[in-house]
């Protein structure tokens, strides 16, 4: 589903992506965690195009997003991003945030649109403030309008960007149980999240990051036993206990 | 002897007239100016956003113009320069048809448009980056992302700035007088050297200019409470 090989990434002299390598496969949940700067937004992005780099490929159902065959414009409507920053467009209601890519990329009739921008909101158990602007949203609830917001366009991918880390601590938890709704749902999913619970939970395969490379990944119980001496296992530790 | 203040005599048959044909001209040419400033002000900054540089150095060097000459020089050289430049036949017609009217409105346009410009662009400017990542991600392209995203966000925080240009365009049309345009400032000359009632015929004036210009700041307080995104 998606394949990164040898992705070398550089923002001017600075190499923010070592041949990074790995594949995500139909409906599994990838977590990659790692200390600030080791380059996670930087390699979800490289996904979706809103990185560009240096070396190597990145695949998305086997077709290089860099080549000038992938419509980037239709990849980004098969691929959902959700920002740490929710991104919720101030202007619209939370309905209308949803319903903007049906009507205006899918072509949707408003009515169509209205019906299956509230069955996202269901799903993330919003209905009741479809037509409440961003700003009067807690933010727990803008990024859960968020992820429906990305999930109307019926992506095969969600890729999460630290979604719970804005967030007060008592909000958190709305979030994370709407992404393991998600997750057994079957949904292909990469997150970065220091939220370790979740990995342990849903997670298919940890990736561990450190200054651009990714030095060590395994299921969430073959690090558990391994990790008292590894890099992985220290830094488990120290975001606290899950 | 005291000078005796009596507004009721410049405020009866013609010279009420000559006011309100005074009055009605200055917004006709408040209305013209407007339309060509707002439709000037976004295609300067629409050919602005074309990433080709000398497109952006004619707009910088447009808005560095208009903002940094006097207005009165702009509005004498479409007046006496521009018609000079033109064949005979326009300029005959221009004579015809209140080339003064026309010329101030392009003039005063013009150069407002520079204004809308730069405002636009301010408003552009401050919707952050992630809004327009954001719609990208969605799937929309270029134009969708502006056009649905960032543009309707930009314009909410450039009106009350673009009812402030529109005020001072309101106020620039009495400069239109220097080119014989029958305006309100134009017209309250008129009443004053005919009536030797200085301080009437300027206080009417007064008054009609404040009254309008009340009314614009209104508009602008009004629209800049229905505007605003409302927050936690
Ligand atoms: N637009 C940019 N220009 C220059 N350098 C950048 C840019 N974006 C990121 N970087 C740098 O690239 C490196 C990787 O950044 P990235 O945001 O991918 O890290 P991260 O692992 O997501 O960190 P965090 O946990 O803080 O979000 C950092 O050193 C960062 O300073
Ligand atoms: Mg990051």
């Amino acid at each position: 589903m998606i394949r990164f090989e040898n992705v070398d990434k550089w923002f001017g002299t600075l190499q923010v992506l070592a041949g990074i390598s790995g594949e995500v496969r139909r409906g599994e949940v990838k977590v990659l965690v790692g200390p600030s700067g080791s380059g996670k937004s930087t390699l979800i992005r490289t996904v979706t195009r809103l990185e560009t780099i240096q070396g190597g490929r990145v695949l998305v159902d086997d077709a290089d997003i860099a080549s000038r065959s992938v419509d980037i414009n239709r990849l980004r409507q098969r691929v959902g991003f959700v920002f740490q920053a929710y991104n919720l467009f101030p202007h619209l209601s939370a309905l209308g945030n949803i319903t903007l890519g049906l009507t205006k990329l899918r072509g949707l009739s408003k009515a169509a649109a209205r019906e299956r921008a509230m069955e996202e909101l269901a799903r993330v158990g919003l209905t009741e403030k479809a037509d409440e602007m961003p700003g009067l949203l807690s933010g727990g609830q803008k990024q859960r309008v968020a992820i429906a917001r990305s999930l109307a366009m019926d992506p095969q991918v969600m890729l999460f960007d630290e979604p719970t880390s804005a967030l007060d601590p008592e909000m958190v938890g709305e979030v994370l149980a709407a992404m393991k709704r998600l997750a057994a749902g079957g949904m292909t999913m990469i997150c970065v999240t220091h939220e370790i619970g979740f990995a342990r939970e849903v997670a298919d395969e940890i990736w561990f990051m450190e200054a651009g490379r990714l030095i060590e990944r395994g299921s969430p119980a073959e690090l558990a036993s391994s990790q008292a001496g590894s890099r992985l296992g220290a830094f488990l530790r120290k975001v606290g206990p899950g | 002897m005291g000078y005796v203040f009596d507004i009721g005599s410049v405020l009866t048959g013609k010279y009420l007239d000559w006011f309100l044909i005074g009055l009605a001209t200055t917004l006709a040419l408040t209305a013209v100016a407007w339309c060509l400033a707002m439709a000037m002000g976004i295609i300067l900054t629409l050919v602005r956003m074309i990433p080709f540089p000398p497109l952006g150095w004619f707009v910088a060097l447009y808005v560095e113009y208009h903002r940094n000459v006097p207005l009165l020089v702009q509005i004498f050289v479409w007046y006496f320069g521009v018609p000079s430049l033109l064949p005979r036949p326009a300029r005959q017609w221009i004579n015809a048809h209140h080339g003064e009217f026309l010329l101030a409105a392009i003039a005063l346009g013009l150069a407002a448009a520079a204004y809308v410009a730069e405002d636009i662009r301010s408003g552009i400017r401050s919707i952050p980056k992630a809004q327009y990542e954001s719609a990208r991600s969605i799937g929309f392209g270029y134009l969708g992302a502006m056009g649905y995203v960032v543009l309707p966000q930009a314009l909410r925080i450039a009106v009350p700035p673009l009812i402030n240009q529109t005020l001072l365009l309101f106020k620039n049309t009495s400069l239109a007088m220097a080119i014989g345009v029958g305006e309100l400032t134009y017209r309250t000359r008129e009443v004053e050297s005919y009536t030797f009632k200085t301080f009437e015929a300027f206080a009417v004036a007064t008054a009609l200019y404040l009254a309008i210009s009340f009314g614009i700041m209104a508009l602008g307080s009004w629209s800049g409470q229905r505007l605003r995104l409302e927050t936690r």
